[in-house]
C-alpha cells in the first residue's frame, strides 16, 4: 500500500485556503482556559484572526470560504471601529520604525490605547503577519492576551491587559513580527511614556449576579467596556467537554441591539473560570447580560432563488425587501425569535449561496437596523443565487436569565 | 514550556506550530471523505475548532496527531450525516452536492474515496497513518475482530479493482 502514500502526498493541497480554514477554526473555538499568572494567550475572537482581505475586491473563493464563517465578516468593514475613533479623537502615537525579515517588510505607524488593550498598526507587504510580544508598565511585566487582524497590506496588533493602566505610565513592548509558525520574524522593542486624560478608566466592582454567574468587574473608557464574569458551576462553558454545544453570554445596549464584542478570554483563579468580554461601546450608560446555548451542527437546510417573490420565509427569517444597486445587492429580513443576534448574525444563520450550495459572501457584516431587523448586503451578480437557511432548533435563551448592568 | 503546555493554556502560536506537521494530512484526509474541496476545508476548520477547544484532554505531545486524526474523523462522519438532511424548497436545484473527482491519475486515491465509510477509515489508519490494528480498535473504540473484517472488505473491494496491479502488495 505504498502506492496509497504516495497518491495521498500527491494530492494537491490549497495551501492559503487550508491556513484561512484553520485560523478561522481557531477563531471558532473556546479558548483553553488561562492560568491568572504568568502565561500569555491568544484571543479567540476576532482579533486573533489574520487573514489578507483587500479592501476593494475580495477573491470569491476566499470570501467564500470566509463567508461560512460569520465571525470573520467583520473583517469587511470596521465594526471594531475602536482605532478609528481614537485616531479622530488624535489620541493615536504615531511609530516610524520599519523592520524586515525573509524578503518582508513591516512599517509601524501607530500606538493607541483604549483603556485595556494596546493596538499596534502597521503597514506589510506580506499575507499574514502574526503579532506577539511582552508589555511592562512601569517596569513590571504585564499577564496580556494577544491577537491582530490584518486587511490587504494593513494590519494590528492587540495587547489585552488584565487590569486597566493608570492615566500615566511608562509603557515598554517587545514585539515579535512574523509568520504563522513563528520561524521567520523580526523583534523590536518600543518605549513610550503615555498620558491619558484623567480618570480615562472607570473602574467598578457591581457584583450584579445573574443565573450565569457574577459580574465582578466593569472598566469603562470612553471607547471600550471590559466586563469580567466569574461563571457559575453550572454555567461554567470553559469546563464543558461537550463539542457540540456553544454556551456564551451576548450584550445588548438599552436598544436592544447587540453589542459588538472585540475581544474575548478566558482565565481560571481559586477553580472559578473568569471570562472577560471587551466590549466596542461608545455613550453607553447600561448594557444587558443575555445567556444562551446553541447546539452545532445545524439543522436542516432549507433554500429558495433570491429572486422569489417577497416576502419569503424561511423557517423563522422572513425577507421583507430588496435594494439593488449597480454593485450591491441588498436584502432586509427580520427574525422571528426573541434573542437578539449581533451584526455577524451567527447564530442565526441565513447565507446566500450558488447553484451547487458554495457561500456567496457578503460585501459586510450584516447591518442590524433594529433589535431583529437586518439588512445583507453582497455583491451584485448575474449568476443565480439562493437564500439558505439552517435551522437552530436548539437556540435556547431564558429572558428571565437577562440582566441589566450600569456603567459608571 | 512545551509547546503542548502552551497551547493548554491558550496559546495559539503555540497550538499552531503543533498542528503544522499535520495540516496537509488532514486536508487529505478530509477530501477523502468529503470528495470536494470546500466541504473538505469546512472539515477542517471544525475539528481544528475542536481540537483547540479541547487539547486540553491531550496528555502527551506524541498522542497529538492521532488524537487530531480521530477528531478529523468523527467531524467529517458528522458532516456527511448532516449533508444528507438537506431540504430543497425549489425543486430546479439538484439535491446532492456535485462530487469533485480527485485528479484522475490518483486512481488508487479515487478508489479508496469511494469505499463504505467504514472501510475507508481503517484503510486510511493502517496505510498512510501506519497504525496497527490493535491501535485502530483502541482509537474507532471497536472490536479487533471488526477492524480486521473491515480491512479484509475493504482490501478485497480494492484488489477486485485493480486487479493485475501488484502496487498494493499485501493487506
Amino acid at each position: 500500500m505504498d502506492k496509497l502514500k504516495q497518491q495521498m502526498t500527491e494530492l494537491p493541497v490549497p495551501t492559503d485556503k487550508l491556513d484561512a480554514a484553520i485560523l478561522q477554526g481557531i477563531a471558532k473555538a473556546t479558548p483553553p482556559k488561562r492560568k491568572k499568572r504568568g502565561y500569555k494567550v491568544a484571543l479567540t475572537a476576532v482579533a486573533t484572526v489574520m487573514l489578507t482581505v483587500s479592501s476593494g475586491f475580495v477573491s470569491p473563493t476566499m470570501a467564500n470560504v470566509m463567508a461560512k464563517v460569520p465571525i470573520l465578516e467583520s473583517l469587511f468593514a470596521p465594526h471594531d471601529s475602536v482605532g478609528q475613533k481614537i485616531a479622530e479623537d488624535g489620541l493615536m502615537i504615531p511609530l516610524d520604525q520599519t523592520l524586515r525579515y525573509a524578503g518582508t517588510t513591516i512599517k509601524l505607524q501607530s500606538l493607541y490605547f483604549d483603556g485595556m488593550r494596546f493596538g499596534i498598526s502597521y503597514e506589510t507587504d506580506a499575507k499574514d503577519v502574526f503579532v506577539t510580544g511582552t508589555v511592562w508598565i512601569d517596569g513590571e511585566e504585564q499577564h496580556t492576551a494577544s491577537g491582530g487582524k490584518q486587511a490587504d497590506e494593513r494590519g494590528y496588533g492587540y495587547f489585552y491587559l488584565d487590569t486597566p493602566a493608570s492615566d500615566s505610565f511608562a509603557l515598554k513592548m517587545q514585539l515579535k513580527f512574523g509568520d504563522m509558525a513563528g520561524t521567520k520574524a523580526a523583534s523590536t522593542t518600543l518605549k513610550q511614556q503615555i498620558s491619558l486624560p484623567a480618570h480615562f478608566v472607570t473602574s467598578t466592582e457591581p457584583q450584579v449576579k445573574g443565573e450565569f454567574g457574577e459580574v465582578t468587574s466593569l472598566h469603562h473608557s470612553p471607547y471600550t467596556t471590559t466586563v469580567k464574569v466569574a461563571l457559575a458551576p453550572s454555567y461554567d462553558f470553559t469546563k464543558t467537554m461537550d463539542e457540540s454545544v456553544i454556551r456564551d453570554l451576548r450584550f445588548i445596549d438599552i436598544t436592544g441591539k447587540a453589542i459588538p464584542v472585540v475581544g474575548q478570554f478566558g482565565s481560571e483563579q481559586d477553580g472559578v473560570a473568569e471570562m472577560t468580554y471587551i466590549l466596542a461601546t461608545h455613550q453607553l450608560s447600561a448594557l444587558d447580560i443575555q445567556p444562551y446555548t446553541l447546539a452545532l451542527p445545524y439543522g436542516k437546510k432549507m433554500r429558495v432563488p433570491i429572486d422569489a417573490p417577497l416576502p419569503i420565509t424561511l423557517g423563522e427569517v422572513t425577507i421583507t425587501a430588496r435594494e439593488q444597486t449597480d454593485d450591491e445587492v441588498s436584502y432586509q429580513f427580520t427574525d422571528a425569535r426573541d434573542f437578539t443576534f449581533d451584526h455577524y448574525y451567527g447564530e442565526g444563520w441565513l447565507q446566500v449561496v450558488d447553484e451547487v450550495g458554495n457561500s456567496y459572501y457578503r460585501s459586510a457584516p450584516v447591518e442590524q437596523l433594529g433589535k431583529n431587523h437586518y439588512r445583507y448586503g453582497f455583491p451584485a451578480t448575474r449568476s443565480p443565487l439562493y437564500f439558505e437557511y439552517s435551522e437552530r432548533e436548539v437556540l435556547k435563551y431564558d429572558e428571565t436569565q437577562r440582566i441589566r448592568v450600569d456603567l459608571p | 514550556m512545551t509547546p503542548l503546555q502552551r497551547a493548554q493554556r491558550g496559546d495559539s502560536e503555540a497550538f499552531l506550530q503543533l498542528l503544522a506537521p499535520n495540516k496537509d494530512k488532514l486536508y487529505r484526509m478530509a477530501l477523502l471523505y468529503m470528495k470536494n474541496e470546500t466541504d473538505a476545508l469546512d472539515v477542517v476548520q471544525e475539528t481544528v475548532c475542536r481540537a483547540f477547544t479541547n487539547i486540553g484532554t491531550v496528555r502527551e505531545e506524541r498522542y497529538f496527531s492521532t488524537w487530531l486524526v480521530r477528531i478529523l474523523l468523527n467531524t467529517a462522519t458528522e458532516f456527511l450525516r448532516r449533508t444528507s438532511k438537506i431540504v430543497n424548497f425549489d425543486n430546479r436545484i439538484e439535491p446532492t452536492t456535485p462530487i469533485e473527482p480527485i485528479a484522475e491519475r490518483l486512481d488508487l486515491l479515487n478508489a479508496v474515496s469511494a469505499l463504505p465509510d467504514a472501510y475507508k477509515t481503517v484503510i486510511l489508519l493502517r496505510y498512510y497513518e501506519d497504525l496497527t490494528v490493535p491501535q485502530i480498535a483502541a482509537m474507532l473504540q471497536q472490536p479487533e475482530g471488526t477492524v480486521k473484517t473491515h480491512l479484509h472488505r475493504g482490501m478485497a473491494i480494492l484488489k477486485k479493482q485493480f486487479k493485475g496491479d501488484d502496487a498494493y502488495g499485501q493487506a
